[in-house]
């Protein structure tokens, strides 16, 4: 639970590449690695918080993202029965926002795991599954650059599970 | 891609499962199994990809369910069997062949994971696997099934190729007598879909615990009204049903016939979708008279109904297309509506669609001709508070046939017609358009202001708003009328 006194808090971030950053507590509590460090160093203000896993252009990215979210409820733990009818729409403003280049997609994606971002996780898994669905493994292969390295052995259960999906 | 931590790349393959059909989830699995091996290993290792077994023929499937029950661990199973009628045509069935079938014997050993089940009587289509012993008939299935206990079964999908219309009536063993989960324990099920085979499929004694039902009428030779008396019947003994849901596509609407139905009720039902697409009658028959005895009745069956979608296509200017067009007015809604005496309805959700794929996706017709109008009188359902209204085409909407020329007084449905705009209250608090060309609604709204001004009752009214190529404009009670002006001079 947050107090008043934390939303008018600044946290500071530094990123891999030494660039700091100095953002309001409650975007920087999207993510909650950060808040738990937070939690751990208590009301320390000077001290900053290393993230040698996400570089600067990449953080600035995603404080983009916590910054217009900073108000969003907490998300409501998954029930495993409740998952069934999922789509891959997402908002107008995450649709704009992860309009990027495929390397920077990744990045974002890998920020968003290792910051605990679980929504913007979310935002760029659907992404990616949108970019995939649909399409067959040489297509898949093609569109991010991926080396079939299946040995003959899986090559062969392989051509054999390809029969499965014949819609017969 | 590979640098991804399997873990999200596992989470990207949840989402994508998630968001496409049952039907297509072994063939996305195998899609990205057959990548790399890292997204193979991933794939594998992810059950939910994996949940969905089907019996079509047990010509080389075992293989492949077998592998999905191992790949799907202890997830919840959707699982089909197809079985084909018309292998018992002429013999007798042999239920040795059934004991033999690994694969059904696979798929029902794993009963008590099933969450949805699909039971489909295939037509005659042409199968790479044609031995009969491969085909797998519905009284096999019956007996070999008798046992199937699924604790957390939802939904059960009921389904009849349209080629089996006339053998479900007179087969050699009648198949409107198959009901192969008359012995089953479900206590979870929820959901009933059923598509061109009768009720009686679904036994009474689920009735009462059912919340949705789907009925899809498909194809041709069905005899449409029966399957509406058929529908409304099953009302009997149904307390539950909160949602329920009619499709007709490519039917014949037969105005010769009007089987009566019981009194069947569906007072618990609150939400009711009624598509009609493809449909035609044959024949000089008058269109208005058909579709509202068809629906005739529905809201004083479904009394509690304050939800209503209806989903049609305008049909084209052929002969045949006279079911859904009255001179040369679409008059599906009208029909349905007038038909229907609905008491407490409070939303209204339509989508009209052009008769074919092209049409609705890239309407060009000519600015003054052929453009279709719909009819939809303001004062149809005096109880509507929310009113929404979608479509790709270009068309045009109006409220009332106005001082036509017509003199045959003794027209029944201009009668009808002329009944609906009677002005009275109209309730409406918002009407929602999303459609391509504004002009054509503008004068049916402008009427809507002006018959609610007349009656008193404008001040109810909150906010018009429309929906064009993505981008949302709110017009609020007191602007409607400055842009109803502005749409017709732009």
């Amino acid at each position: 639970m947050s107090t008043t006194e934390d939303k008018t808090r600044k946290v500071k971030l530094v990123t891999s590449d030494n660039e700091e950053f100095e953002v309001d507590w409650e975007v920087a509590t999207r993510s909650v690695l950060i808040k738990h460090m937070l939690e751990d160093i208590g009301e320390s203000e000077e001290q900053a918080i290393p993230l040698p896993n996400v570089t600067a252009n990449v953080l600035k990215k995603v404080l983009e993202w916590c910054e217009h979210h900073r108000k969003d409820p907490e998300p409501a733990p998954e029930s495993s029965d409740d998952n069934r009818k999922r789509t891959l729409e997402i908002g107008d403003w995450d649709a704009k926002f992860i309009q990027v280049d495929q390397e920077m997609l990744f990045e974002i994606i890998l920020a968003a795991n290792y910051l605990d971002i679980k929504a913007l996780l979310d935002v760029g898994c659907k992404t990616v599954a949108n970019m995939i669905k649909g399409k067959q493994p040489e297509e898949i292969r093609k569109m991010f650059n991926i080396v079939n390295d299946f040995t003959p052995e899986e090559e062969a259960q392989i051509k054999k599970e390809n029969e499965w999906a014949e819609d017969r | 891609m590979l640098s991804l931590p399997s873990e999200t790349l596992h989470s990207i393959f949840e989402n994508l499962i998630k968001s496409v059909v049952p039907e297509e989830y072994l063939s996305t699995a195998i899609a990205l199994s057959h990548v790399c091996r890292s997204f193979r290993q991933v794939a594998v290792h992810c059950p939910e990809l994996w949940t969905c077994l089907k019996r079509k023929s047990s010509c080389i499937e075992l293989d492949a369910v077998e592998t999905c029950i191992e790949r799907s661990r202890d997830r919840p199973l959707d699982v089909a069997f197809s079985l084909h009628p018309h292998s018992t045509l002429g013999q007798d069935y042999l239920p040795s062949t059934m004991a033999g079938d690994t694969v059904v014997q696979a798929l029902l050993s794993t009963n008590k994971r099933w969450r949805r089940c699909t039971i489909y009587l295939c037509g005659e289509e042409p199968s790479s696997c044609d031995a009969t012993d491969d085909k797998l008939v519905p009284f096999h299935f019956q007996t070999t099934s008798s046992g199937v206990d699924a604790p957390i079964l939802e939904h059960l999908s009921f389904l009849a190729h349209p080629s089996l219309t006339r053998l479900i009536a007179n087969g050699p063993r009648k198949l409107d007598e198959f009901s192969p989960i008359s012995n089953w324990v479900i206590p979870n099920l929820r959901s009933v879909t059923i598509q061109n085979a009768l009720s009686s499929s679904i036994p009474s004694k689920f009735r009462a615990q059912l919340t949705d039902l789907e009925v899809r009428v498909v194809g041709p030779d069905v005899n449409v009204h029966s399957r509406i008396c058929d529908i409304l019947e099953f009302g009997i003994g149904t307390t539950s049903v909160s949602t329920l849901r009619l499709s007709f596509n490519g039917c014949r609407f037969n105005p010769a016939a009007y089987p009566r139905p019981k009194a069947g009720m569906f007072s618990s039902v609150r939400s009711l979708y009624i598509e009609i697409l493809n449909c035609i009658q044959p024949g000089p028959y008058d269109n208005l008279s058909t579709l509202r005895r068809s629906f005739s009745g529905f809201g004083l069956r479904m009394k509690g109904v304050v939800e209503l979608r209806i989903t049609f296509d305008v049909g084209n200017s052929g002969e045949e297309n006279n079911l859904i067009r009255w001179r040369g007015l679409i008059s599906t809604l009208h029909s349905l509506l007038h038909a229907g005496r609905y008491t407490v309805l409070e939303i209204l959700d339509v989508t009209i669609l052009g008769r074919n794929q092209q049409e609705n996706a890239n309407s060009s017709h000519d600015e003054q001709e052929n453009i279709p109008v719909v009819l939809l009188p303001h004062c149809c359902i005096p109880s509507i508070k929310n009113l929404r209204i979608e479509t790709a085409l270009d068309l045009s909407i109006v409220g009332d046939v106005g001082d036509t020329s017509i003199s045959d007084s003794e027209d029944l449905e201009l009668l009808f017609i002329k009944r609906e705009e009677v002005l009275r209250p109209i309730s409406l608090e918002t009407v929602t358009l999303t459609v391509s060309k504004v002009k054509g609604f503008v004068p049916w709204v402008r009427q809507l202001v002006s018959k609610m001004r007349e009656t008193s009752c404008w001040n109810r009214f909150s906010k018009l708003t429309m929906v064009r190529n993505g981008e949302q404009e709110v017009i609020p009670r007191d602007d409607v009328e400055l842009w109803c002006d502005d749409a017709i001079n732009s």
